[in-house]
């Protein structure tokens, strides 16, 4: 879990309203010093969100040169991030739908693996089955409700920020978060207990 | 048993009174099935924590910029394509419309041309007409109107050129392109 804004400090807050500006103004290169600096947050929302590396890049683009597109209509007095993450989140939203739309299965279309630059293959491997895990855990969910609990646990948005994200109220977010919450849980706990039997039945099985 | 109020405590990421704390607690230690969502639930958090971020591959901001180029260019080339659609149609309407007239009004080749020929004299006539009435007019202007009000009218002309050019440039400028 990690937090992308937590180095707001004045210095780079006053850069980034001076990039805003030259943006607005229509300066593309002020904005790609925008895009340098959250890429990364904005890829991992849409990473969690489609837990595809390739969809990922690609949304993170599309939200990128959406904001861009939508930039006069940006309030400065709201955080730039949560505005930025929560186009990023809606876009996601709606390609999670139409991927619902066009009901396609899972073992019709495999996730292509993450790609890993450790050189280490054993950490490489526990961090693929890590990212496996997170993944399966979160397409449990629906769209919304995966989008608060992403921006929740990795973002660390308060309840008010995810209601202002995902224009729904207050208690809406904290009812969906209670219920993915429930949901996460008493997946992983019939998942833990199905393991635990399938175990046991191998040990128990006597040999051909 | 009522388990609803345990599930909620557990599974809320919201402070507990201490009270609240010792029933779950309490109840916790009795009821196996919400102890095991409570476990469960801890099991995603530090799931959740331990997972690492997953880095895009290098160079995501020039992808941006370049994408953003291509965009800016395909749509220059569709609203180009549609204002030569739009003249085009334009175009191929009004002489639709002439070759209609022209076919309706005659019944021979011959009567054609002569038409034509006839529709040509007259657009000469009307061009010689107005060289003389310009003609006429401006021999008329440069006697009535005294030197002093030439040079105003060229300097006023001189100041809108001058505006005019500052405009273009304004225009010309780069400015943030709408996608």
């Amino acid at each position: 879990m990690s937090t992308y804004f937590g180095h707001g400090s004045n210095a780079v807050k006053n850069e980034e309203s001076n990039w805003l500006q030259q943006a607005i103004a229509g300066d593309a290169n002020a904005f790609g010093n925008i895009v340098e600096s959250y890429h990364q947050s904005v890829f991992n929302l849409c990473y969690r969100m489609l837990g595809d590396q390739y969809e990922a890049e690609d949304a993170a683009q599309e939200a990128f040169f959406r904001a861009y597109k939508s930039l006069n209509r940006y309030d400065s007095k709201r955080s730039f991030s949560t505005w930025l993450l929560s186009i990023a989140a809606h876009y996601c939203i709606d390609q999670l739908r139409k991927r619902r739309m066009k009901f396609v299965s899972l073992d019709d279309h495999p996730h292509r693996e993450i790609s890993d630059p450790s050189p280490n293959p054993e950490g490489s491997l526990r961090s693929r089955e890590d990212q496996q895990e997170v993944r399966a855990l979160l397409e449990m969910l629906s769209p919304t409700d995966r989008a608060a609990v992403v921006m929740r646990y990795w973002y660390d948005f308060s309840y008010d920020e995810i209601s202002n994200a995902l224009n729904i109220s207050i208690s809406a977010v904290k009812s969906r978060l209670h219920r993915a919450r429930r949901n996460l849980a008493q997946s992983w706990s019939d998942k833990s207990y199905q393991s635990l039997n399938h175990e046991r039945k191998y040990h128990e099985s006597p040999a051909l | 048993m009522n388990h609803q109020p345990y599930e909620d405590w557990l599974l809320s990421d919201e402070p507990l009174s201490s009270q609240q704390n010792r029933d779950l607690k309490k109840h916790l230690q009795i009821c196996d099935s919400c102890s095991q969502l409570f476990e469960s639930w801890v099991d995603i958090q530090n799931i959740f924590r331990s997972t690492p971020d997953v880095q895009p591959q290098a160079g995501f901001s020039a992808r941006w910029l370049t994408q953003l180029e291509e965009r800016k260019t395909k749509i220059q080339q569709r609203q180009s394509w549609i204002m030569l659609l739009i003249t085009g149609g334009v175009a191929t309407f009004i002489l639709l419309l002439l070759g209609i007239n022209l076919v309706l009004s005659v019944d021979q080749p011959v009567q054609l041309l002569l038409v034509g020929s006839n529709k040509i004299a007259e657009w000469l006539l009307i061009i010689n007409a107005t060289n003389e009435i310009l003609s006429a007019l401006v021999e008329l202007v440069s006697i009535m109107v005294p030197p002093i009000w030439w040079v105003i009218f060229a300097v006023v002309i001189s100041l809108f050129s001058l505006l005019w050019i500052y405009s273009l440039r304004q225009l010309i400028q780069p400015r943030r392109m709408t996608i």
